[in-house]
């Protein structure tokens, strides 16, 4: 009846890459990818309406304008983040990690396509901001500072994204790990101000943006601030990983 | 370390499962499944069947005790060990936006497989798993039977040499029961194939090697026939249409029989030790004959492995008790 031979070629990337198509397929259908997407683009022409008198400060602008987008954005990177490893995972034991994959295959696909996510819509919502503010507004702006803060609200996103994974894969409940994450986000500027580490809470980077944008932030705030949520992001990944590896299905 | 070429499929000693310190899915037990048998796990809802197939997977670890696959230590990283693995899950569940072409793509793509043999494996699937109708189909809209089915398929794909199946006749119907135990058949003339089941009926059908466990405790693992020649009695039903009882008077003073038991519409009789089972049927139906009464059906040991499975059940209980009193 099935017969076929038995020959099966070596692997090398072939799992993850598949996986990750199968992810980057699954984020294209997703309504909450969808929504975000237009979210973002439409609200990113509101500071363009804003400077085209030339009356606005850049800097003020889209300090403002990045904020008020990494908060709403904030809370669906949580999502998407938790939700990668904490939903369906009957789905992931019955058809996934039954077959020629490892637990660290899975994660990573799960990790690079909504890293890749983040970093495609919050290109595709600054970029075009960013060269219609600076040729029709007040410019105060420099080039350094403006890629800095979208650079740094970026990596905010992502750091939010990995906290969302990490703490999906470890609660393996997607709405509980998002209302942490909000109530973290809610305490964070009293626990690090108590901590005398301000430059790590999100807040005070908002704070920070028009200053940053304008380049009056001085070189060591701007790097232990890349530096804090850089470093975070990829222990928060490397604990998802370990944690998702030692998940019993 | 054993030799991987000549090294038994599964392996599997002193194995254990301990849920959160709570519950003991496991107490040790040894597995070996020789390469090439058709090994049927049976056992109660709660046995730790389930458990059993997930930690030979790689999908729980064992509390302690170690799982080798083809000589090889299973693990759940060992990727490259489930590519010699063709698993099926008791009642399946796949993404439900998916179809089953999509599906068997992505299973074929994770397995290594180049898209041509993707394309035409899945082509040979769906049509020998009678899905070709549903091939386009979400599979959300499945029905348990058909989830089975396509689990069948997605367990083929990567053209396994060991098939670890857990109740692959799960919301079947008779015709789809009987294509499946025929298909386990088939692929264990050429692979190892594992199967566990509820019914044992198939078991018998299709098993040369069987395995009882109960309560977490492996109480019987070897062939199946030597599994049955502990309960042979030489046992004879015969369902009748008329007053049994008339039958069971003249078979009393019968030297062939030993224990007549008549228990409307069925006749059980238990034979002398030693008595000729062709005589003693032959004599036995010239009996119902002489008494007037109708045969509807005989049957003669037909359920020897039900028996066997529940009097080694009842065997172990009853030693569990006693080995308890003795500790006491």
């Amino acid at each position: 009846m099935v017969a076929f031979t038995n020959v099966i070629p070596p692997m090398s990337m072939t799992a993850l890459r598949a996986l990750i198509n199968a992810e980057v397929v699954a984020m294209q259908r997703s309504w909450l990818v969808r929504a975000w997407v237009v979210f973002a683009l439409i609200t990113s022409l509101l500071p363009v309406l804003m400077v085209t008198d030339e009356t606005e400060y850049v800097s003020e602008v889209i300090g403002g304008w990045l904020g008020l987008y990494f908060i709403a954005s904030a809370i669906i990177a949580a999502i998407i983040g938790a939700g990668s490893t904490a939903q369906d995972t009957d789905v992931a034991a019955d058809t996934i990690l039954t077959r020629a994959v490892t637990r660290w295959d899975y994660v990573n696909a799960k990790l690079l396509t909504r890293f890749a996510c983040v970093i495609v819509v919050h290109a595709a919502a600054t970029m075009p901001l960013l060269f219609f503010a600076r040729r029709f507004g007040l410019d105060d702006a420099t080039t350094v500072g403006l890629l800095m803060a979208t650079i740094i609200t970026g990596m905010m996103l992502l750091f939010v994204t990995a906290l969302g994974v990490a703490l999906g894969t470890v609660l393996r409940n997607m709405i509980a790990a998002v209302v942490i994450i909000m109530i973290v986000f809610t305490l964070q500027g009293f626990i690090f101000d108590f901590l005398n580490m301000e430059f790590l809470s999100s807040g005070a980077v908002i704070e920070m943006l028009p200053e940053m944008i304008r380049g009056e932030l001085g070189d060591w705030q701007q790097t232990r601030i890349v530096l804090a949520f850089g470093l975070g992001t990829v222990a928060l990944s490397a604990a998802a990983s370990y944690a998702f590896d030692q998940r019993e299905f | 370390m054993p030799d991987t070429n000549t090294a038994p499929a599964i392996e599997a000693t002193g194995l254990t499962k301990i849920f959160q310190d709570k519950a003991v899915a496991l107490s040790p037990i040894d597995l070996t499944v020789r390469r090439g048998a058709i090994f049927g796990l049976i056992g109660p809802n709660g046995a730790g069947k389930t458990t059993a197939f997930r930690m030979l997977i790689g999908l729980q670890k064992p509390t302690a005790g170690e799982i080798m696959i083809f000589g090889e230590r299973m693990h759940a990283n060992a990727s490259d060990l489930r590519k010699r693995i063709g698993y099926l899950p008791t009642a399946p569940r796949f993404p439900a936006s998916a179809t089953p072409i999509e599906h068997l793509r992505f299973v074929g793509q994770v397995s290594g497989l180049d898209d041509d043999l993707v394309a035409s494996r899945s082509a040979v699937l769906l049509r020998d798993l009678d899905l070709l109708g549903a091939a386009g189909q979400r599979i959300g809209t499945f029905s348990t039977g058909m989830n089975t089915r396509l689990g069948i398929a997605a367990s083929l794909m990567n053209d396994p040499e060991l098939l670890i199946w857990d109740e692959p006749t799960t919301g079947l119907d008779p015709v789809g029961r009987r294509q499946v135990t025929d298909l386990i058949k088939s692929l264990g003339k050429t692979r190892t194939v594992v199967v566990s089941t509820h019914v044992l009926g198939d078991v018998d059908r299709v098993c040369d090697e069987v395995g009882i466990l109960y309560r977490g405790r492996m109480i019987y693992s070897g062939p199946i026939g030597e599994m049955k020649r502990r309960v042979q009695s030489n046992t004879i039903e015969l369902e009748l249409d008329g007053d049994g009882s008339r039958v069971v008077q003249r078979g009393a003073s019968w030297e062939l029989g030993g224990d007549w038991e008549w228990q409307s519409p069925m006749l059980r009789v238990t034979l002398v030790d030693d008595a000729p089972l062709a005589t003693a049927m032959s004599q036995l139906l010239a009996l119902v004959a002489d008494e007037g009464v109708a045969l509807i059906s005989i049957n003669s040991g037909g359920n020897q492995l039900e028996e066997a499975f529940l009097k080694r059940l009842d065997e172990d209980r009853k030693g569990s008790i006693l080995s308890g009193w003795g500790d006491g």
